[in-house]
């Protein structure tokens, strides 16, 4: 999850100078700006190919 | 049948209910990268309302989380006419209906603090991440505390990119 660039479905990763250089809290703000590049359509496939990767993984395929 | 809550929000947006989308999937879709396992909604509670969502309750097989899977128990007009949380499970994945939320607001408190979406063509009610983050306000777990500050972290992006 840390590398935006591996996110699946992923339109438009933000290059390290794109991206916010401050954190808060350790919060990764460079997840953030590629997640408001996408267009709400696209965000929720993300969460869907997040639950079934977890899942996956919980099933241990 | 594996989730499917995209498919389950674009089901309550076409029995034709008001609702206000909050929690995670609100979020996610105002670009909080937030893993959610369940929809959470605050519905009308008026009784025309009421009953189209029963309607669709029926049509989604659904039934209440807190009893095991061979009980189908579905929460009546009553239930769902009430400030409680309808806990469900749904043949397309986990519904949460909210008759209300922190403070005791219900969807008519909401409705002013909601955004529209579209969404595959339909147009759906967002509660804001401004009121996301104040309804997680007081909150006391860590998933929660998590989440407002995820929240408030992406208002900040939002605003100073």
């Amino acid at each position: 999850m840390d590398d935006a660039s591996s996110s699946p479905g992923h339109e438009a990763s933000p290059t390290p100078a794109d991206a916010a250089t401050n954190t808060t809290g350790g919060v990764d703000p460079t997840l953030i700006l590629w997640m408001l590049s996408l267009t709400p359509e696209a965000r929720l496939r993300w969460l869907e190919n997040v639950l079934r990767t977890l899942r996956e993984v919980r099933r241990g395929t | 049948m594996e989730p499917d809550l995209r498919a389950l929000l674009l089901e309550l947006a076409d029995c034709g209910a008001d609702f206000i989308v909050v929690g995670g999937i609100a979020a996610v879709l105002q670009g909080v990268p937030l893993a959610t396992f369940d929809l959470d909604v605050v519905h009308s509670r008026a009784p025309g309302n009421v009953q189209r969502l029963l309607e669709l309750l029926a049509r989604l097989d659904a039934s209440s989380r807190l009893r095991p899977p061979s009980e189908v128990l579905r929460p009546g007009a009553e239930a769902l006419g009430g400030p409680g949380h309808q806990l469900l499970r749904t043949r397309l994945g986990p519904l949460d209906l909210l008759g209300s939320v922190e403070g005791g607001l219900g969807f008519e408190e909401l409705e002013g603090q909601s955004e529209p979406f579209l969404l595959e063509g339909r147009t759906l009610r967002v509660l804001s991440l401004q009121a996301l983050a104040e309804l997680k306000k007081n909150a006391t777990s860590p998933k929660d505390q998590l989440s407002r500050l995820m929240i408030l972290e992406t208002l900040r992006l939002k605003r100073e990119p």
